[in-house]
């Protein structure tokens, strides 16, 4: 399997090349690039504006036209000089007129914009203005003087000497406008160029930032290859992981169940053990070694609970549960503690509670036994209150809020933290002064998680805390309620020949000892082989059958078995195993078992195995009646009268005389003192059946509430109820001398010898 | 008959778009000729002088030029009125300046464009030597497309003659 470092072990991941700032960089280098070109545009637009003003004024032609104009007036004032008497004065005006219209063309501020003005320029302009002065004098608007043939010669002669300037001056504007031209020329040719490289410096950007990009994008590429390898060797990691830890855990709750079935065995037989003659030292090394077996059990529960919560494997059986009944029960195991520590207790429930919610009875009382013991535990003065309220859903299924709140010490956050952590208590200085394995809160919130709810918390250090379980559970008729289990007493069941068949030979001495205990005969095998064999020989009235063994497993045995002639091929087979699946249940079914005993066994299960199979049924049990009443005369009087009149108070005498040491509630007592769970627990059964049968409703239920303990209750508890079923007794005799049934004003109670120093003689 | 000489108006007002071209009754120049137009085909000529273009309906356009530093206002008929007078039909024209100078203009540019035939510059009057006496302005400030080279040359100052072909 791959650690986890191993996945972060091979090469590092590609970074991605910084190209962020590259990319800002090239954007910015393309932006200058376009500004440049618009720039060069703009001035070659400008260049070209300039060249069409150019052409529309024609700068050389002006020059040239003021030349010819001069000449044409040259001419003009020649032929009128020919015959001044005759001449064409309109003709002269017109041509004089013209040649002046001309001389604005060629000042220096309408060449200025195309070439530089030269001296050249200014001279021969201030000639000619010069000429005009004088020339107005005879051809202007307001000509003073005539213009006759001298000064038609003058003039003339004046026009002479400027030829050659105006003509030199038309040559320097076409030089001028030439040279501009040129220059011009070369301007737009070097724009071009500087065009010419900025478009290549674009292209080869554009050619830079595609690479960029290409690079770029196979880097994402491997990038996304390098993450995809890497979820999945995670995700190959995580299968390992995960893989590994269920091997864990199935590996504990092997374990913890494997530990169970020898420690049964232990248990069993210091159960035995104390059935002999012992001393009254020998009777307290028992109890101690008794109380710590339960313990330890007890813990193997809890890591069982756990880890079969864990691997999914812990199974509900939801059936119709009196509320109240559930309720009443809880009070009463949890108010010996509770007093034991000078605790009230207080159970409130709202009004609108349904009567009967469909649940898992036994797992709900679990849960609600484990926050009370709690908070009992860490409560030292104050109350401890359950609270059971309706919080919402519907009528069909509502959903019931379970407050569990006491005024102890409290939790700081830091605690709350790790409260439903596996293994985690409070915190150190806690766990060595209240003890236990830590299971208990999360094997709680499992159970409430499978029932689709949940358990939250709130704490204050010093205040107390309160715990919520929030569930919502389908309400049911009461109508819905399975009939309270009758009472069967063992001895109804007649002495039966048992074939016991387990390879473990502790289970097989335990086997023995209770069924012996219990007045039957016991034949042992140690595998199916010789279990079908014993079958084919001899005679049983039932089989115990272990499902797992060497040689031949207990499936194939009771198939061999069935294969057998009458009437060993239809012996009552009742399966015996530890993993109480339903699919092992049905399994053994299917191959032709009649029943199924979960391991340990426990001695009033076997009892009442036995007794389904061998025992006449017997008639159902009234209706519950008011349960604060001590007695209930409508029962006792169906159980007896059709009996002889007076019998019933001769066996409440009876009941109530402690002389007969195997009188239920002596052996009850005896039980508790010494913490002995398995037989107080027959104990229990057996008193409740005759409570029942009695009419001594109260005392049958604190049996049955004394039966159904767990072993981890059972040790918590027993002390507290040892009081508990003497004051009641006392209680309930005082019950039956008010109602007459019994004369006797004073009777012994039972079980006088205190806690821990009595066993049994 | 006080009644017919407002509905003969109504008329000729009705059909004057349709008369084409209008043939305006021309009195014979009297003043100095300023302006003369040929008829190429015919060898007709019509001369104008200054008071027979004032007659026609004047047009005021002010616009900026090449010639001038800054938007002048020239004052005139338009090219076209002046055509019609002399009952020009055609579709070229050759604009034919004092100092000879010589450019074509379609006729159709007097139809697009209100061409001015100026003759006040600012409202005076414009000597030989500042371009007049007739000056042909079209309106380049209005329409962009004619401020090119080829409107700044057809237009002639000095203008003294036009020939139709």
């Amino acid at each position: 399997m791959n650690s986890p470092g191993d996945v972060f072990a091979g090469r590092p991941l590609p970074r991605p090349p910084n190209t962020k700032r590259w990319i800002w960089v090239i954007v910015a280098i393309l932006m200058a690039a376009f500004a440049g070109v618009g720039v060069v545009q703009w001035q070659q637009l400008r260049l070209l504006n300039s060249t069409v003003l150019y052409d529309s004024d024609n700068i050389v032609w002006s020059f040239y036209q003021v030349e010819h104009e001069l000449t044409r007036l040259q001419h003009a004032l020649a032929e009128a000089a020919r015959d001044p008497a005759r001449m064409d004065r309109e003709t002269v005006q017109m041509r004089y007129d013209i040649f002046v219209s001309r001389l604005s063309h060629i000042e220096p501020e309408r060449t200025a914009p195309y070439f530089p003005s030269a001296s050249i320029q200014t001279d021969v302009l201030a000639r000619l203005r010069a000429f005009v002065a004088d020339a107005d004098l005879h051809l202007g608007p307001q000509a003073s003087q005539p213009l006759d043939a001298a000064a038609l010669r003058w003039l003339g002669g004046r026009l002479e000497s400027m030829r050659l300037s105006v003509h030199d001056l038309a040559l320097w504007g076409n030089e001028s406008v030439g040279a501009q031209a040129a220059a011009r020329n070369a301007a737009v040719r070097h724009q071009n160029r500087i065009a010419l490289g900025l478009a290549l410096f674009q292209a080869l950007l554009t050619v830079v930032f595609a690479l960029i990009v290409v690079r770029q994008l196979r880097a994402l590429e491997i990038r996304g290859q390098a993450l995809e390898q890497l979820a999945h060797r995670l995700h190959s990691a995580h299968h390992d992981a995960e893989a590994a830890s269920r091997t864990k855990t199935a590996f504990l709750a092997n374990m913890s169940h494997e530990l169970r079935t020898p420690f049964q065995g232990v248990l069993g037989m210091l159960a035995l053990l104390r059935e002999g003659p012992l001393t009254q030292e020998q009777s307290a090394q028992l109890r101690t070694a008794t109380e710590s077996a339960n313990h330890l059990l007890a813990l193997l529960n809890d890591v069982l609970d756990a880890s079969t919560l864990e691997g999914a494997h812990l199974r509900l059986f939801p059936q119709p549960t009196s509320l109240e009944r559930l309720l009443d029960e809880v009070e009463s195991v949890m108010s010996s503690p509770a007093q034991n520590k000078g605790l009230e207790l207080k159970v409130i429930r709202a009004a609108n509670l349904p009567d009967t919610v469909e649940a898992d009875a036994k797992r709900l009382k679990q849960i609600l036994f484990n926050l009370m013991s709690n908070a009992v535990k860490f409560t030292d003065h104050g109350t401890v209150t359950l609270e059971v309220s309706v919080g919402g859903g519907t009528a069909a299924r509502p959903l019931l809020l379970f407050e569990v709140r006491d005024t102890g010490i409290g939790m700081n956050r830091a605690t709350i933290a790790r409260l439903f952590q596996r293994f985690s208590q409070g915190d150190d200085s806690t766990s060595r002064r209240f003890g236990g394995t830590g299971l208990g809160l999360e094997i709680s919130r499992g159970i409430a998680q499978l029932m689709g709810g949940d358990i939250d918390v709130v704490s204050v250090p010093g205040a107390g805390s309160r715990f919520t379980l929030r569930v919502a559970l389908p309400a049911r008729a009461p109508e819905a309620l399975p009939p309270p289990a009758p009472a069967l007493p063992l001895s109804h069941t007649p002495a039966l020949r048992v074939l016991v068949v387990d390879d473990h030979p502790v289970n097989r001495d335990y086997m023995q000892a209770l069924l012996t205990h219990f007045g039957h005969s016991v034949t042992l095998s140690a595998n199916g082989r010789q279990a079908v064999d014993a079958v084919a020989q001899g005679s049983f009235d039932v089989v115990l059958m272990d499902l797992h063994m060497p040689i031949m497993d207990g499936f194939d045995a009771t198939r061999a078995i069935r294969k057998l002639p009458p009437p060993g091929g239809r012996v009552i087979i009742v399966a015996l195993t530890a993993d109480a699946f339903r699919e092992t249940r049905e399994a053994a079914k299917r191959t032709g078992m009649n029943d199924f005993l979960a391991k340990p066994v426990q001695p009033i299960d076997l009892a009442e195995c036995l007794a389904r199979f061998f025992a006449p049924p017997a008639p159902p049990a009234p209706v519950t009646p008011d349960p604060t009443a001590w007695i209930d005369p409508s029962r006792a009087d169906a159980a007896f009268s059709a009996l002889a009149p007076g019998l019933h108070a001769k066996m409440l005498a009876c009941f109530f005389d402690n002389d007969d040491g195997s009188a239920a509630a002596g052996t009850l007592l005896a039980c508790l003192a010494s913490g002995d769970q398995t037989r107080a627990a027959s104990a229990a059964h057996a008193l409740r059946g005759a409570a029942l049968n009695l009419g001594l409703i109260r005392l049958a239920e604190t049996a049955q509430t004394i039966e159904t303990l767990d072993a981890a209750d059972f040790a918590a508890l027993a002390v507290d109820l040892y009081a508990r079923v003497r004051s009641e007794m006392s209680a309930t005799h005082d019950a039956c001398v008010r109602a007459g049934w019994i004369a006797t004003p004073a009777p012994r109670a039972p079980g006088t010898s205190a806690p821990g120093t009595s066993a049994p003689p | 008959m006080p009644t017919r000489r407002p509905l003969l108006l109504t008329l000729a007002a009705v059909a004057l778009p349709l008369a084409v071209p209008i043939v305006w009754a021309l009195d014979a120049p009297t003043g100095r000729v300023v302006l003369t137009i040929e008829f190429k085909a015919s060898g007709r000529k019509v001369d104008f002088d200054m008071a027979m273009l004032e007659k026609l309906p004047q047009r005021s356009l002010t616009t900026g030029t090449p010639w001038y530093p800054k938007p002048r206002t020239f004052t005139g008929p338009l090219l076209r009125d002046v055509l019609a007078a002399a009952g020009a039909s055609g579709t070229q024209l050759r604009l034919i300046a004092l100092n000879d100078f010589k450019v074509g203009m379609p006729v159709s540019d007097a139809d697009q464009y209100d061409v001015v035939l100026a003759r006040l510059l600012d409202g005076q009057p414009m000597p030989v030597r500042e371009k007049g006496p007739l000056f042909v302005i079209y309106p380049y400030d209005s329409n962009p497309e004619l401020q090119s080279e080829l409107f700044f040359n057809r237009s002639a100052w000095q203008l003294r003659t036009i020939e139709v072909q």
